[in-house]
């Protein structure tokens, strides 16, 4: 007892009027090491849901969820189910209509919950690039795969977060809704289905996000190169469709519909359609035909998973190969 | 048992090589690594952590493999890194508590244990503020907190005092020596600065060129010969400098009036010696003893 008090008489650096000098190792309980990545994404999560600027964006990318919901109330209050134009932006075939709904509203809110992860994953190892906190992780018993697995669930859990929200809420509605008009009966998997959906976008966007920040030390370039390299690969293959194809929709084949899908937002969509199940009709107007509801081809299935596969593994590879707690330049 | 020990370890960047057939065994208590830029202290550093493997060789940390058994090695150890290190947007006590977490501590104890290690490495009242707003000080502080708060059982320093006024460098190495020597870690601590090694390790590893240069205690590397002694008068005058030249004691360095003299190898009695001198050249000897060297001596021979 006396050694403590000398000990801590001794300490110079204990001037504060609560002062605890009296030093300690620990000796609690330590967690499995199974899930050493939890507490990262916990922290990048928090980080993000406490900023009150990512609820504003997370606010204004609900604008699909709000128009479908309002067109689903004109359709069935004003228009009427039956009235032709009633299929216009859903279908109004109650076999159809859901996954197609779910659809839509996810493909239109893709851009919006890109953006929400672009608020999150921007920063998410650029910026431990740039504070060195990297050594903080490493220098832990964790693993460089912990870390990247802790930021990957970080960002993906947002995503979902943003994307599952809503997308319960509409499902609430509807189920309320149509309950009596068969829609469990149409689509009893359709809850799954669509958490699949939200899974599949988070996953995507989350692996982007991840991969990319990792090469950049500053958060303002990560977020460039991510927003660059999705508008930017949407806007080739948007102008390549064009293109060799006019933008018709219509044409049917194997290559038209993947081309409208070679961008990472268009991977991602055509994942999404798939797990949905969705048939999705548009409304087009044609030269000679004028206005006419055609049913769009899906692409080619294992093509697209093949490519969303690439998009999850490249963008983990991408962020795995560059974590390291010190530069080792060779000699 | 040794807190860490190489046999043979050699560490190479490519074709450069950093660290070569290096043996040491580091015992517990405060233990300094010293040796001028491109000796291969932070690439043992980082070699004992796991952060590097070795291109041959072993090393071990608490008997554990650092090849192999690296993160049970960073579960005992904690790092005060040279760099300015923090997690954007984190106060201390959140960045300390997450730190805890990583560590492996759940999330109360970590944040109960960030609160006590804030407070015993003299930031509890800053532990509010975001990190992004501390001084270099306070910096190096939350970085030493972070390293301790899993409570581990040896504390690497890279450059603690980095930075630092002379009144945080003083209450920094106060620190360092309070954990080595009354709170029972282990401590490595890697520096440049000859002061520091010398105010708070009682080991010195110096390397050089990747080698070990000299390894010892530091009362045993600043030992001399039993030839070497210094002498102190009241005065300095010229005639006790002859006087002691013509007994055959050589002075080889004087600051004010103190001497420094090299006796010969059989000379006997070299007090008797200086006692004459002085009383034939009319100087009043104060002090007679056998010199020791400052570590910094020890350091420039070794690396010379």
């Amino acid at each position: 007892m006396s050694a403590d008090v000398t000990a801590a008489q001794a300490a110079p650096a204990t001037t504060g009027p609560i002062t605890d000098v009296s030093y300690r190792g620990y000796d609690g309980p330590i967690c499995t090491r199974r899930f050493r990545w939890a507490p990262i994404a916990l922290a990048l999560m928090r980080g993000a849901l406490r900023k009150w600027w990512f609820w504003l964006v997370f606010l204004l990318s609900l604008g699909p969820y709000f128009f479908f919901a309002f067109m689903m109330y004109i359709q069935d209050r004003v228009a009427g189910p039956n009235n032709p134009m009633g299929g216009m932006l859903v279908s109004a075939d109650p076999a159809t209509r859901f996954p197609m709904l779910f659809f839509t509203v996810l493909d239109a809110h893709l851009l919006g919950l890109m953006v929400l992860g672009l608020l999150v994953g921007a920063a998410s190892i650029a910026d431990d690039n740039k504070t060195n906190a990297l050594l903080v992780y490493l220098s832990k018993p964790i693993r460089k795969a912990d870390y990247v697995a802790g930021k990957w669930m970080g960002v993906f859990g947002v995503v979902f977060m943003a994307a599952a929200l809503p997308s319960l809420l509409l499902y609430l509605y509807c189920f309320f809704t149509y309950v009596g008009v068969g829609f469990l009966k149409n689509d009893p998997w359709l809850l799954f289905q669509l958490l699949g959906a939200c899974a599949v976008a988070a996953a995507g966007l989350a692996s982007m996000m991840v991969g990319i920040s990792a090469w950049c030390r500053s958060a303002l370039i990560a977020g460039a190169a991510q927003a660059g390299a999705y508008v930017g690969s949407g806007v080739v293959s948007g102008i390549l469709w064009l293109l060799l194809y006019h933008g018709d929709l219509t044409v049917k084949g194997f290559w038209p519909p993947v081309l409208q899908h070679a961008s990472i937002g268009g991977v991602i969509s055509a994942v999404m359609w798939r797990v949905l199940d969705a048939t999705v009709t548009q409304t087009t107007m044609h030269r000679g035909r004028g206005i006419e509801q055609v049913t769009l081809q899906q692409p080619d299935l294992w093509l697209m998973l093949g490519a969303y596969a690439a998009l999850i593994v490249a963008g983990i590879v991408a962020a795995r190969m560059r974590i390291r707690a010190v530069e080792v330049v060779r000699g | 048992m040794p807190i860490a020990a190489t046999e043979g370890l050699t560490v190479r960047y490519g074709a450069a090589v950093a660290v070569s057939d290096l043996t040491l065994e580091i015992a517990s208590g405060c233990t300094g690594i010293l040796g001028p830029n491109g000796a291969g202290k932070t690439t043992l550093i980082k070699t004992l952590l796991g952060f590097i493997r070795p291109f041959s060789g072993s090393a071990r940390v608490m008997d554990l493999d650092v090849a192999t058994q690296e993160l049970e090695i960073r579960a005992r150890v904690g790092l005060m890194p040279e760099s300015d290190c923090h997690i954007p947007g984190m106060n201390a006590v959140t960045f300390v508590a997450y730190a805890g977490e990583l560590a492996g501590m759940p999330a109360r104890a970590a944040l109960r244990r960030a609160h006590e290690v804030l407070e015993y490495c003299g930031l509890g009242e800053a532990r509010y503020r975001n990190i992004e707003t501390y001084s270099t000080g306070m910096k190096q502080r939350i970085k030493l907190a972070q390293a301790l708060v899993h409570g581990p059982g040896i504390l690497i320093l890279d450059e603690p005092t980095n930075g630092l006024d002379p009144a945080g460098r003083e209450e920094m190495l106060a620190l360092v020596r309070d954990i080595s020597h009354d709170k029972g870690l282990s401590v490595l601590v890697s520096s440049h600065l000859l002061p520091d090694i010398e105010r708070t390790c009682d080991q010195v590893v110096l390397m050089q060129k990747g080698r070990l240069a000299a390894q010892g205690s530091v009362e045993d590397l600043r030992k001399t010969d039993d030839r070497l002694y210094e002498v102190e008068v009241q005065m300095a005058v010229l005639a006790f400098e002859q006087a002691l030249e013509w007994r055959s004691l050589k002075v080889v360095s004087q600051v004010g009036a103190r001497y420094r003299i090299v006796a010969p190898p059989e000379m006997a009695d070299v007090a008797r010696m200086v006692f004459e001198a002085a009383r034939e050249a009319g100087a009043q000897v104060r002090g007679i003893m056998p010199a020791r060297r400052s570590l910094e001596e020890v350091f420039m021979e070794a690396v010379d």
